[in-house]
Order: structure tokens, then sequence, then C-alpha cells
């Protein structure tokens, strides 16, 4: 499994996380928002994927990604630390969201 | 035909380095701009901005609405750190959008007091509507890289 942090280090990769924020997307419609190839897009897809910051479903030939929120919470849960903060449960945190 | 130019002019409480990195750096970007960024800081640079319409509606007054994604590309013309930044802007969607520069001049006033003024040309007579929807996008997103950058905050 790679590192999240290792997974997050790479610009275009970070861009991938916030393209896929408001909606799951396939790879042909995440490769439109960029200049990258399509086989480019895989493989940030496949780190991102390994690292477990995004998950993917298949539904028919398609593949279609999303973002993992609980893998990004934990990302937060350790920028809280460094501050000094608790942060409420993920739960929480989602149901007072909306 | 006449050339219609925006222009707007801002006095951010904030270093002028600080202001140069909102505007260049793609995280950065993201905070108070589009939803989904490449900006290549050099000469010929590509810059790519995705404004993501908003589909969850988290009662976030502030929010400015889009009825649909807007994608607007570009290159880079110009870049002095700290005191110049000026890129093409077109949008990849609208395909009757004229070729327009957005250019960001940057302007210190003091350590911690940073002039902004900020032009986009090349919209003529036949482009007023994109020319006032980029108006008003841009008084709104000029607030926000304000906010941003002197607060830490997006709204």
């Amino acid at each position: 499994m790679e590192s999240t942090w290792k997974a997050i280090s790479d610009d275009n990769r970070r861009q991938i996380l916030l393209l896929l924020k408001k909606k799951e997307m396939t790879p042909t419609e995440i490769a439109q928002h960029f200049k990258f190839s399509q086989p480019a897009v895989s493989s940030h897809l496949r780190i991102l994927k390994s690292s477990d910051l995004i998950k993917e479903k298949k539904v028919g030939k398609n593949r279609i990604y999303s973002l993992n929120p609980e893998k990004t919470y934990e990302m937060m849960q350790f920028f809280a630390n460094v501050w000094g903060y608790n942060l409420k449960s993920l739960k929480e945190l989602l149901e007072n969201e909306q | 035909m006449n050339d219609l130019t925006i222009k707007q002019e801002i006095i951010i409480d904030a270093s002028i380095q600080k202001v140069f990195r909102a505007i260049t750096d793609a995280d950065q970007l993201t905070q108070w701009f589009p939803d989904v960024t490449i900006l290549e800081p050099k000469e010929g640079g590509d810059v790519q901005f995705t404004f993501l319409k908003d589909k969850s509606d988290k009662s976030d007054k502030h929010l400015h609405k889009l009825d649909k994604d807007y994608h607007v590309v570009g290159k880079i013309k110009k870049i002095i750190p700290n005191k110049e930044l000026s890129y093409t802007w077109k949008h990849k969607d609208l395909p009757d959008f004229p070729e327009t520069i957005v250019s960001w001049q940057l302007e210190r006033l003091d350590e911690n007091k940073t002039k902004l003024i900020l032009t986009h040309t090349g919209f003529t007579n036949k482009d007023k509507k994109e020319y006032d929807s980029h108006t008003e996008g841009w008084s709104w997103f000029i607030r926000r890289l304000q906010n941003y950058v002197t607060k830490g905050d997006n709204r």
C-alpha cells in the first residue's frame, strides 16, 4: 500500500482529489480537466487508490472514482494534532455538514 | 469597435510576497479561486482552471453559484516574482469567447500592505455579456483573495 503522504506529494494528484470533491468521475472525465494523457491519469489514479485516498467501483465497463472521506479525514487529524486541536469524529463532522 | 477593459484595484493588508504566492501557487489558488488548478509558473507555462458547478448545497450563502462547470485555459505571458503575472484567458467550452488577457500587478505600499491591480483586456462591444459577467466575477474573487490572504478565510 502506497503512503498517503507520498500520494499527495504530487501537484497533479492533489488537483485530482479536488476535482473529485464534488462528484465521482470516470478516468476519461478526469483527463478532460488536465492536460495529461489517459495513461498518466490512470497512473495517478492507481497511486491514489493504492493509498486509499480514493475509491473505485465498476459500473459496466467503466471504472468510477470517488474520494474516500475516511482517509482524507485521517490526514486532517494529523494536522489537528499538530495544531493541538481535538477534531470531532468523522461521523459528527459529516452530519454537521448537512 | 470599442475595447472593453476590466480594471479593479484593491489594497490588501499583507506582504507582496504573500499576495504573489496566493495568485501563483496552485494549491493556494484552489483556496479562493478555481476548484482545480494547473499553473506552471514560467513564461509559456500552461494555465488550466476548472470552476465546478456546485452540487452540494451546503447552505453557504457566500458561495458563488455556477450553472455549470467552467474550464478556462491559457498560457503565461509574463511572470515577474512579487511584481507581475499575466496570462491568456479563454473559456474552453465557449467557442465565441474572445482571446483575452488577465494581468495582475502588485505594488508594495509597505511591508504588510500591497496594492493589487487586476486588468482583463480583450473584450469588445459584442462581448458585453461576458464582460459583465467577468466584471462581477472578478469583484467576487478579488474579495475572496483579500479574505484568504489576510484572514486565511476564503469566504
